[in-house]
Parts: C-alpha cells; structure tokens; sequence
C-alpha cells in the first residue's frame, strides 16, 4: 500500500509488520517495508546451503578424531 | 577428558549453518567447507575449554570466523579469484554496481563491506540475535546493529526494493541492469 510506505520511512512498531512464521529468530530488528523482502531473500540463501546433507569428510573427521580420543584414554 | 557424545552430536548439527556461513565469508564452497573443516578440528581440540551450558554455536561461529581472518592476513599478498567477488578485500567500491545483475542476493552480498555482510548474514539468516552476534564479531551489540542496519539499507538498494512494494509481483524479478 503506498500510502504506508510513504508514512513508513521510520520503523513501524504496527503487529502487521511482524511476520510470525520468523519465530526461530529470537530479535527481529526495526523494519522498513523492504526488510520483510530482504529478510526472507537471506533465509532462502542460507537454507540453500543448510538443507544439504552433511558431506562425508565432516562425520569421517569425526570419527577419526573420536578414535583418537577414545585410544588416548586406553593404556 | 571424555568427549560426550552429545557434543559430536551437536557440533554435527551445527555443521550445515557453518557451511552457509563460511560460503557468505569466502564465497566458495570448497573453501567453506575447508574452514568448517578446521573449526571441527579446534573445537574438538579445545573442547576442555569450552563451558558446557554456554552457547556452543556462537563458539564454533566464533572459532570459524577468527580463522576466515587469520587466513584472510596470511593471503594478504596473494591474488584472490579471477572473478574477485570475494577478495580478500573489497576491491570495488560500494559505488561501483551500477553494471552487475542484481537479481541475485548472493551478487549483492558480495557487494557489502566484509563487516556488513558478516553482521546481517548472522542475524538475518543464521539466526543469531543481536547479542550473539556482538560475540561471534567481537565488537559491541551497537556496531552490529548499525552494521546491520546499514547492510539492510544497502540491500534494498541493490536489490531496487527501495521503491516497490512488497506486493509487487515483480519485485522479485528486478529488472536487468545492463552492463556498461
């Protein structure tokens, strides 16, 4: 709505703004109209990334590092 | 000392937000996945120094990031990608947009300050508050909200949502910018 938009150069407080489905995030900050915009643009990024599945080399790290662990405590 | 097994497990679950932000920080998928590499390694490390009930993820942000800029100092001297969307240092400045595709946020991120980019990827993507954010940065909670506040600004701009609404079917297609 333009009206809004003009009359929203400073942040808004108004419950429209606050978008509940944003719940994971514990602060959200002041917005302007566009935050929403740009708010969901960086989720989606980081969700591209972060539905992969954890490559190999990571739980092979681990385990390597847990067998180190565990072989130090032996005697 | 034992390492628990909650804490492999834990540390697994953090593993795919390191990876999305070790992508903001050198904008590469082999060399994210390279410093998660060494994160896992240190922290496992120091796992004695880590206090349990104390927030393991900003610890492992933390660890991450401190070595992003250690080695962002050892390559100081060295050339950085042909494409140079993540040099080491900002090689273009801010100005200078006017000619690249902004259709895509990843582009636009590029375009920020490493200080910007880094305080509204953990906020706005990762999830981090305010707080946390200070702590992974270390800096105070004001730096990372004007920080913030100022990648905000800055994407809306390179991204040309500062004149459409959100209802604008078209505003997530902005329009081509063509090169100069």
């Amino acid at each position: 709505m333009a009206k809004d938009r003009r009359r929203e150069a400073k942040p808004s407080k108004s419950p429209r703004q606050t978008d509940k489905t944003m719940s994971p995030f514990r602060h959200k900050p002041d917005t302007l109209p566009a935050d929403d915009l740009i708010g969901r643009k960086l989720r989606e990024y980081y969700n591209e990334v972060a539905k992969e599945p954890v490559p190999d080399r990571f739980t092979a790290l681990l385990d390597q590092l847990e067998g180190k662990s565990a072989a130090k405590k032996t005697p | 000392m034992n390492q628990a097994p909650q804490f492999r497990d834990e540390l697994i679950a953090a593993i795919p937000g390191l990876r999305a932000f070790g992508i903001s920080l050198t904008g590469r998928s082999d060399r994210a996945d390279d410093l998660v590499q060494e994160t896992l390694m240190k922290a496992w490390k120091h796992h004695e120094s880590f206090q349990a009930g104390t927030n393991l993820k900003a610890w492992l942000y933390t660890i991450l990031r401190n070595e992003f800029y250690s080695q962002v100092r050892k390559r100081s001297r060295e050339i950085e990608d042909a494409d140079g969307a993540h040099a080491s240092r900002m090689a273009t400045p801010p100005e200078q947009h006017g000619h690249l595709d902004m259709s895509d946020l990843k582009t636009a991120l590029a375009e920020l300050p490493d200080d910007q980019r880094e305080a509204i990827v953990l906020v706005g993507a990762e999830g981090f508050s305010y707080e946390e954010a200070a702590e992974i940065c270390n800096v105070a909670v004001g730096t990372i909200k004007s920080r913030v506040n100022r990648a905000r600004t800055r994407l809306g701009h390179l991204l040309h949502l500062e004149n459409r609404s959100p209802a604008d079917p078209d505003v997530f297609l902005p329009p081509r910018v063509k090169s100069m």
